[in-house]
């Protein structure tokens, strides 16, 4: 045996690679065997195998898509492995009006999960846990998805925004004072970094406990916020142990704004607004990357984009840009991936304008929002008519899968169930009123056409009133549960 | 009945699964989704049929999905991760030994590789009882270990893969 064979067999069975037990493993695993069961019954006979596969593949995280920049897209299909309330397509809960509504996507049953939300109900998107058990809404306020009381997580205290652990029942907030608590519906609050720390956003690693926080602290004299630290961090919340994995150089008043996590984990993407001066969302800025592990230089990603959800089809991100102001105009659709993150065009149709992609399950579909180039208007462009198409992952096949009905709606993906049949589409009636917002089931044959468009299983009324823009956008406040 | 028996042999086990699935996948979490939908798909078969050897049977499961979710992943073109770039665990990274770098290394295997590598010396299996546990040829077990342990000798000998990125880093003086 080679010196190498025994360092193998040593590092192989060293014994602090020892997993401690499940203490009761059955449930679980019984709910898993459902999940399984449900998993092939819905794919048919000819799918069974590749769903089967699949599922584990998307378990053991090489297939979920990055925790979302925009909270508008609820917690990625994957990693959950937990207990599930669902079956099938899963489970939608949306903001309408001040309520918080429940629509079970297989039985199409609807129900009100909170009457009264507060003034905060759409602040932020709500979403589900990994497992689907609970929902999180408005002010960090948590709520059973079966029913029950609604709880406030950090009690009284001002939250700016939140986000859910990709693996556990803990949720992550910045507060309205710059620091980071973390807590959840069994697990009491506690600071991760102090009010005053400068945080200004924070998500999950899709695969540990690990935090990614954006810092850029708010101080009034501009000398003072030149000097002052500014960055990208890594924390470990249950340690507290904190990384700089990216510090803004000295003198230069740029305000990271997290984006999220490559869905392997590896990479922290993030856009630098200068003088935090939201031009990221008037005019569009670069994307960049660094590693999570260490230290290093940046990476650009996207030579210049709008804030927008990141859309992974498997490890390739693929993003709207381009560098004009209005949402469609010029706007193309870019593949790009890690290490290099060269970004290439995968649309070639100047006359089009492309937004929010949104990929297929093993990256055979990409949908997004369609619109003429020449379309001018941040703020007035989601009142445009825009009609759904869908393309391959490296640009072929474009193709109309759900047309505007003679300039009547505006038409926007939100995402594809797990055996990448369903699409879930937003239409809002654009003539001759803006709203209400309807959510429709698209069956999607897998050589691209539309086979059957199924709904609204949900509507709500929707103005910029009621929901901020998403990306110039209007989107429904909403969380997907896919098991 | 049958789902009793089944509770009896994943007490049994469960621990030892866990163990393989953390060797095989590098990370306890992923280690544990692979273990749970192994032993959810090993139920379904035994409440079908008995199993005569049924842990065999669970970590045939677990290989093959591993090395299946490549299969999948290759459609896309694939990222030359360095191993620098590979995360490390938050704590207790200031010691780092020869099984941390041997640990790092394997990390960087492609799942097939890993896999062969895993049940070759972890579980002492021949080249022919990992060829009937991961359904391919001796042959091709045989091709795929000789690349594993270049791409390991290639990757230990690295100068910096002794060290994790927190050293590397602290021994360059912060940013690069």
């Amino acid at each position: 045996m080679s010196d190498l064979e025994r360092r193998l067999r040593d590092t192989l069975r060293d014994p602090r690679r020892e997993r401690p037990a499940w203490p009761d493993p059955m449930p679980r695993i019984r709910r898993a065997a459902r999940r399984q069961q449900a998993r092939l019954a819905a794919s048919g006979s000819a799918g069974a195998a590749a769903a089967a596969i699949a599922g584990v593949a998307i378990v053991i995280s090489l297939a979920a898509p990055a925790p979302p920049r925009v909270l508008h897209h609820g917690p990625p299909p994957g990693t959950a492995c937990a207990a599930s309330p669902h079956a099938g397509l899963g489970s939608v809960v949306y903001v309408s009006g001040k309520s918080l509504r429940e629509v079970d996507l297989g039985t199409r049953t609807s129900r009100v999960l909170v009457r009264d939300g507060g003034s905060a109900i759409a602040s932020q998107a709500p979403a589900y846990s990994h497992d689907g058990r609970w929902v999180a809404f408005g002010n960090a306020s948590v709520v059973p998805s079966s029913g029950g009381p609604v709880t406030s997580i950090l009690g009284r205290t001002r939250v700016y925004s939140w986000a859910w652990s990709a693996t556990n029942d803990v949720l992550a907030a910045v507060t309205s004072r710059r620091g980071v608590d973390v807590g959840g519906p069994r697990l009491s609050p506690r600071p991760v970094l102090p009010p005053g720390w400068g945080a200004t956003g924070a998500a999950f690693s899709p695969c540990t406990q690990t935090l990614a926080v954006s810092r850029y602290p708010y101080v009034n004299s501009f000398a003072q916020r030149r000097r002052a630290d500014k960055g990208i961090w890594v924390i470990d919340q249950r340690s507290g142990r904190a990384r700089e994995v990216y510090k803004v150089p000295g003198g230069m008043d740029l305000a990271p704004q997290l984006a999220g996590w490559s869905p392997d984990g590896r990479w922290i993407l993030f856009q630098l607004d200068p003088g935090s001066s939201a031009s990221i969302g008037a005019d569009g800025l670069p994307l960049e990357a660094v590693p999570a592990a260490n230290r290093a230089r940046p990476v650009r990603v996207v030579p210049i984009e709008l804030a927008q959800p990141l859309a992974w089809c498997d490890n390739t991100l693929v993003q709207s840009a381009g560098e004009l102001r209005y949402t469609f105009q010029g706007k193309h659709l870019t593949a790009t991936q890690a290490p290099n993150w060269r970004a290439t065009a995968i649309t070639h149709a100047p006359r089009l304008g492309w937004m929010l992609p949104t990929c297929s399950a093993g990256g055979r579909w990409i949908a997004a929002t369609v619109a003429p180039s020449s379309a001018k208007g941040y703020l007035t462009s989601f009142s445009q008519p825009a009609e759904l198409w869908l393309l391959r992952p490296g640009g072929s096949r474009p193709h109309v899968l759900i047309g505007d009905d003679g300039g009547r709606y505006h038409l926007t993906p939100l995402g594809w169930t797990r055996g990448s049949r369903w699409l879930l589409v937003q239409r809002l009636q654009v003539k001759p009123t803006i709203g209400p917002a309807e959510l429709l089931l698209a069956l999607v044959n897998e050589g691209g056409p539309l086979l059957k468009l199924s709904g609204p299983v949900a509507t709500a009324p929707l103005s910029p009133a009621t929901a901020p823009l998403l990306d110039g956008q209007l989107v429904l406040p909403y969380g997907w549960y896919r098991p | 009945m049958a789902d009793e028996k089944f509770a009896e042999f994943v007490a049994a086990s469960l621990a030892g699964l866990l163990r393989f699935g953390h060797v095989l996948t590098g990370d306890p979490e992923s280690a544990a989704d692979l273990v749970q939908e192994a032993l959810a798909r090993t139920l379904r078969a035994w409440r079908r049929r008995p199993i005569d050897d049924p842990t065999a049977y669970v970590r045939k499961v677990m290989v093959n999905s591993y090395a299946s979710a490549w299969r999948r992943r290759r459609a896309l073109p694939m990222a030359d991760v360095s191993v620098a770039e590979l995360p490390t665990a938050c704590d207790g990274i200031d010691r780092v030994d020869d099984r941390d770098a041997v640990w790092r290394a394997l990390a960087v295997l492609p799942p097939r590789q890993r896999a062969v590598t895993v049940l070759r010396y972890y579980d002492d299996l021949s080249e022919a009882e990992i060829a009937a546990v991961m359904g391919t040829s001796a042959g091709t077990v045989k091709s795929q270990s000789a690349r594993a342990l270049r791409r390991l000798e290639a990757l230990l000998a690295e100068p910096g893969l002794a060290r994790t990125p927190h050293q590397r880093e602290r021994e360059s003086g912060g940013a690069r």
